[in-house]
């Protein structure tokens, strides 16, 4: 049974050929013809040798049981049996008329060696699927549902065989049989490697081949063309307009999809195929399930997955929190540590003595902390935490209550010490009772040195609660008020009372005074001769402006050591007293030791002032209330880290020491420029104010007795006054300024006041009508009342100085006009007057105008030079007519006699002179006659004796005496000539010579 | 001495807090009232304390100011001063806008730190002699005023109007505000005792 080689094979495909398709080569067997004239066009393409089943379907159903089974057991078993079992065949392939393309089986008989068709045969339309088993030789084709299964030893000639009948299925079918376990493409190069092995042979069978098939094709090309082209072209119906490409496609699509069925066919009908079916439909099922598996895992997986990103995640956020956790610990611990209080803190703060050193050492630091506990540098988010603002109000407890008791510590102490100091005063006063009162104000503040101790708390107490400590420095000026308020008050009383010169020892430069004396001397006038009386008010006027000048040397020494010049030259006053004893109110005889007003006055200030500058001082710098610059420093230092702001409070507290480490006078004694803002000027004003409440008044006080008895004082105390206003306007002593500048004024209006008085009595002056003598005292008064201010003006060339210099011209104008009136009655009512009463008006001008001028022109006062000489022109004035009136007393008729030629010369010519009856040669001698060299000397005697009666003044009478003489000699000259002009040729003289006439006046003279 | 001790412990003290925000004139007002004087220049206050005594309606007590900081660098320190006051003047600029929309939080804050809302206070629109520069409209304030259930009074502390007449009206509603205080803590006390007697 073995498969016969390839040329056994082509021999057998000859004689088959040769026996039953003759048409093709030389037919042998007759007998045949009529057959094959029939099979005339048959044509053989191709044989395949193969071995067929003998039992039909059996065997092979059981075989493709095994098969299906896969057991390789049975697979052999049956294998065996197979072998025996098979018969040769040839298949061939046959394509006949009209194109009817058939299979046929045909076999051997093995003896005679015949080849013959068997019945069977099958149509190539009918084959539904063929498939081609590659291990073992087999292939099978289903017709129509019917599967026959050949074994065909021979590779080549199966894979040929198979392939023609694909490529005629392909050809001829429309609908493609199935191919199981192969394709085409596999199938041709299966063909192809053949040919290539066996070019030769092959090649020239396939070109037999193919002009066979070229020849049958062109006839079935012919046949196609003419049948179906139209149908075709009917049933796609296709028209020639249309689109060529797009039949083309539609065309091909058609081909694709019936290619596509034809192979489908082939599948379907193929059994095997459809068990692999089943099989891969069990395997795909399994995939399935393993892919379900797969999948589930999968999800498993991812599941897995996401539970360990969720893992992950929960621990990064853990992670965070945790570190969340420590920053808010940290945050929180380190708040912990800011917001926590060492207890010891607030027990010092609750109890520690706040009346030892140490005691306030400790609470100072205990308020700092707490203070820096408070002020923590903690934001805004943090700050509302309630716990925190709980802990913060509670801190600010602490603060109320230590603030409390710290104000209350230090106000009690103060009150103590004040208390104690009263007490010593009280103490010291009933000791020293009245036997030696001493002018002397405490010039320190003990408590000073109290609150000085509580620097540091009070300015901290400043920081932490303005009310409190702006309570706490009330409450500190209330104390120190009541004891400065006591201090001065005793001061003062006991300076107005025992201390204070009650006048300048003289009166007389006062005008009333003038009055009232006068009014005495008019009513002794009755008793006494006034020349007398007016003479010994000149005197005494004279001893006490020699003693005036010697106090005012006096003075000038005390001033020039003023601070220690408490006391005044005690023989001074001694001495003032015994001469002036009338005058002086009778002193207590406490003390002799008196003070010239304003001495007193500036002794007052330079004993109160220091306090006030200190007191100044102190509250500036304890109670902070300059201090911008320290505010900020300490508000700043809050926002640095604590231990720099320790270091930095104690810097500052260090910088502070500088400023004020003790109380020390000098440095609270200093004066500074003038404290630029406005409000603190005003508050440190109203502070002082209420602390020396009293000052002013006091002062005032003080002034008003100074200037009580004797308001010139006033004028001195002004100058002082002066001199500190003008030490402190710069200053920041504004409070001493305007006290001072107030009492300054008071003392201006005093002064008006005063010298409205003056005026009054000047004016009153005037009035009285009761003959006048002598010097006036308004006149006598004036230049003392001068002396009186210039000393107190001390040199001073301000305000006050001013105010002297117009009271100067107002006093003088009004003496002037006191004069003017006097003068005015002669002047005015000539002949009401008698000759007498005008005679006594010049000599009392003359007189008044001589001393005002001579006492007013030695003290060379600038203001008063008018004034001196418009006394001096009065007084030339009176003097000519005093002269006039005198000297026509006595020589009468001698001047009128000459003073008749001398107006008749103003008309006549002096020859005509003598013409005149009245002036004939004969009166003229009988004048001479009566006014002979005796007659002369003894009128000029009379007038020399009226002279000494009609003044008063020894001191004028030379003087007026002199002029009288030089006034007659004029005369007598005048008449030498008249007579030498008018009678030149009578040689008639005059009985003297004015030799002799000199002589005459020198005699009268030494006879007096 | 001793006469001017037991004044002082008699006489009442009233402490008025001015508040408001910088630069309204808070310190002009208190010197204007203190000192009669009117300061031009301008010098950003952190606290200043004055005490006066005054005589109000024929009653004589001491009023002590504390004129605060505006600033809001010094808002931190405000919280305390607050606890102290008896009673507010909440002042603003009419020619400032922002100033009048501040007054809200300082009124605010006033309240919460009392923790009352009936606290003595009064609305106080300054400089009124700048009406040229008004921004604040009168009607606009006096809503405000009505909303907080106070006064509104606009005062100059340069010519100086309304100055004395607004301290006057504070002390006044202070005083009030005292004298109710008894009367309520009386009355608490009763209610208090009524309450043991129930328990």
């Amino acid at each position: 049974m073995n498969p016969s080689s390839d040329n056994e094979l082509e021999i057998i495909k000859k004689n088959i050929t040769e026996q039953l398709f003759s048409g093709n080569l030389n037919s042998q067997s007759l007998s045949k013809i009529d057959q094959e004239k029939n099979q005339f066009q048959d044509k053989l393409f191709c044989i395949a040798e193969v071995f067929e089943e003998t039992k039909s379907n059996g065997v092979g159903n059981s075989y493709m049981k095994n098969l299906t089974k896969g057991s390789i057991s049975s697979l052999q078993k049956s294998s065996i049996e197979y072998k025996k079992k098979y018969k040769k065949r040839f298949l061939c392939l046959v394509v006949k008329k009209k194109w009817k393309i058939k299979i046929k089986k045909i076999k051997k008989n093995e003896t005679t060696g015949i080849y013959s068709f068997c019945k069977k045969s099958w149509n190539l339309e009918d084959i539904k699927s063929i498939e081609l088993i590659e291990k073992n030789p087999l292939f099978s084709i289903t017709f129509n549902s019917k599967t026959h299964v050949w074994r065909c030893p021979n590779d080549k000639g199966r894979n040929e065989f198979i392939y023609m009948i694909v490529k005629f299925c392909d050809k001829y079918m429309k609908k493609k049989p199935k191919y199981f376990g192969f394709n085409e493409v596999f199938l041709q190069k299966m063909i192809n490697s053949y040919k290539d092995e066996e070019v030769t042979e092959t090649t020239k069978q396939i070109t037999e081949n193919d002009i066979d098939n070229y020849e049958n094709e062109q006839k079935l090309k012919e046949e196609i063309v003419q049948v179906n082209l139209e149908e075709l072209l009917k049933d796609i119906n296709w028209k020639a307009s249309s689109d060529a490409t797009a039949l083309v496609e539609r065309l091909y699509n058609e081909l694709t999809e019936i290619e596509a069925n034809n192979v489908h066919s082939i599948f379907e009908c193929e059994e095997q195929a459809n068990l692999v079916v089943t099989q891969l439909d069990s395997a795909i099922s399994e995939l399935d399930l393993i892919d379900d598996l797969l999948s589930d895992y999968a999800k498993k997986l991812n599941d897995m997955g996401t539970d360990v990103k969720q893992i992950e995640n929960k621990n990064k956020n853990l992670q965070i929190q945790t570190e969340n956790q420590k920053l808010l610990y940290k945050e929180l611990s380190e708040l912990l540590n800011n917001l926590t209080i060492p207890s010891e803190i607030i027990t010092t703060l609750y109890s520690e003595t706040l009346t030892t050193d140490e005691g306030i050492q400790k609470c100072e630091k205990a308020a700092n902390e707490l203070k820096m506990k408070i002020e923590i540098d903690i934001n805004d988010d943090l700050r509302s935490m309630t716990a925190v603002t709980e802990k913060i109000n509670l801190f600010h407890g602490y603060e109320n209550h230590f603030s409390n008791r710290l104000s209350q510590c230090i106000i009690e102490e103060c009150k103590k010490e004040s208390d104690n100091i009263l007490k010593i005063k009280e103490k010291s006063k009933m000791t020293t009772k009245k036997s030696k009162f001493q002018l002397q104000i405490f010039t320190h503040n003990s408590i000073q040195d109290i609150v000085f101790k509580y620097k540091k708390l009070i300015l901290w107490l400043r920081n932490v609660d303005p009310i409190k400590h702006n309570e706490l420095l009330m409450n500190y000026v209330g104390i120190i008020n009541e004891i400065y308020k006591k201090e001065i008050k005793d001061y003062s009383e006991l300076l107005r009372f025992y201390y204070m010169e009650k006048r300048n020892e003289e009166t007389d430069y006062v005008f009333e005074k003038g009055i009232e004396r006068l009014n005495k001397i008019t009513q002794k006038i009755q008793n006494s001769s006034a020349s007398q009386i007016s003479m010994s008010i000149l005197k005494v006027g004279q001893d006490k402006k020699h003693r005036h000048f010697m106090k005012f040397g006096n003075n000038e020494n005390s001033k020039s050591n003023n601070n220690s010049s408490l006391k005044k030259v005690k023989e001074e006053s001694f001495s003032a007293k015994t001469a002036t004893s009338d005058n002086l109110a009778s002193l207590p005889d406490i003390s002799d030791e008196k003070l010239y007003p304003p001495e007193a006055v500036t002794n007052t200030l330079n004993a109160i002032i220091p306090l006030i500058i200190q007191e100044q001082n102190f509250i500036l710098n304890i109670f902070k209330l300059n201090s911008s610059n320290n505010k900020k420093s300490t508000m700043t230092l809050n926002d640095d880290k604590i231990e720099n702001g320790i270091e930095k409070n104690k810097e500052i507290n260090e910088n502070f020491d500088e400023d004020m480490k003790s109380l020390d006078v000098a440095i609270l004694s200093k004066v500074h420029d003038p404290i630029k803002d406005i409000k603190i000027k005003k508050k440190i004003f109203d502070i002082m104010n209420s602390i020396f409440e009293n000052f002013k008044n006091e002062l005032i006080n003080i002034v008003d007795a100074g200037s009580q008895h004797d308001p010139t004082f006033a004028i001195g105390m002004m100058v002082r006054l002066e001199c500190l206003l003008r030490d402190y306007k710069n200053t920041d002593q504004n409070y001493i300024y305007t006290i001072v500048e107030y009492v300054f004024k008071h003392l201006v209006v005093v002064f008006d006041s005063y010298m409205e008085k003056q005026f009054k009595a000047i004016d009153e002056f005037k009035n009285i009508r009761k003959k006048p003598q002598g010097v006036l005292p308004i006149i006598s008064i004036f230049p003392n009342f001068v002396d009186c201010l210039e000393y107190n003006l001390e040199n001073n060339d301000n305000e006050t100085s001013g105010i002297v210099t117009i009271t100067y011209e107002r006093t003088s104008k009004k003496i002037f006009e006191c004069i003017d009136s006097y003068t005015k009655d002669i002047s005015n009512d000539n002949e009401k007057i008698d000759e007498k009463d005008k005679l006594n008006i010049h000599i009392l001008i003359i007189e008044n105008m001589h001393y005002f001028n001579i006492e007013l022109a030695e003290r060379q006062i600038k203001t008063l030079h008018y004034y001196i000489t418009e006394a001096k022109n009065r007084y030339n004035h009176h003097l000519k007519a005093y002269k006039k009136i005198v000297i026509y007393k006595s020589f009468g008729k001698f001047m009128e006699f000459f003073d008749g030629i001398e107006e008749l010369l103003s008309t006549n010519a002096p020859e005509e002179i003598g013409y005149h009856f009245k002036y004939s040669k004969a009166s003229l001698k009988s004048v001479l006659r009566n006014y002979t060299r005796k007659d002369v000397k003894k009128g000029l005697e009379n007038l020399y004796k009226q002279l000494s009666k009609h003044f008063t003044e020894e001191s004028l009478i030379p003087e007026i005496w002199l002029s009288i003489q030089n006034e007659f000699t004029d005369h007598i000259k005048r008449i030498e000539e008249l007579i030498n002009k008018c009678y030149a040729n009578t040689n008639i003289k005059l009985d003297f010579t004015l030799e002799e006439l000199q002589n005459m006046y020198y005699d009268i003279e030494k006879s007096k | 001495m001793g006469k001017k001790k037991t004044q002082a412990t008699t006489t009442p003290i009233h402490k008025i807090i001015m508040v408001g925000a910088g630069g309204v004139g808070k310190s002009a007002l208190t010197l204007q009232y203190m000192y009669g004087d009117f300061i031009e220049e301008y010098d950003p206050t952190k606290a200043d304390s004055y005490r006066k005594k005054v005589v109000n309606d024929g009653e004589e007590c001491f009023i002590d100011i504390l004129d605060t900081a505006g600033q809001e660098e010094y808002a931190a320190i405000r919280d305390n001063y607050y606890r102290s006051g008896e009673g507010f003047m909440c002042v603003f600029s009419i020619t400032e806008a922002e100033s009048f929309a501040q007054s809200q939080e300082f009124r605010d804050q006033i309240c919460r730190i009392l923790d009352n809302e009936d606290i003595p206070l009064l609305l106080v629109g300054n400089k009124c002699d700048l009406a040229h520069l008004r921004k604040v409209s009168t009607r606009e304030a006096e809503a405000l005023a009505a909303e907080w259930n106070c006064q509104y009074i606009e005062t100059s502390a340069k010519t100086p109007s309304n100055v004395n007449e607004c301290y006057a009206m504070i002390i006044r509603l202070i005083q009030q505000q005292k004298q109710s205080a008894n009367k309520s803590k009386s009355t608490k006390n009763e209610n208090q005792k009524n309450c043991c007697v129930i328990l």
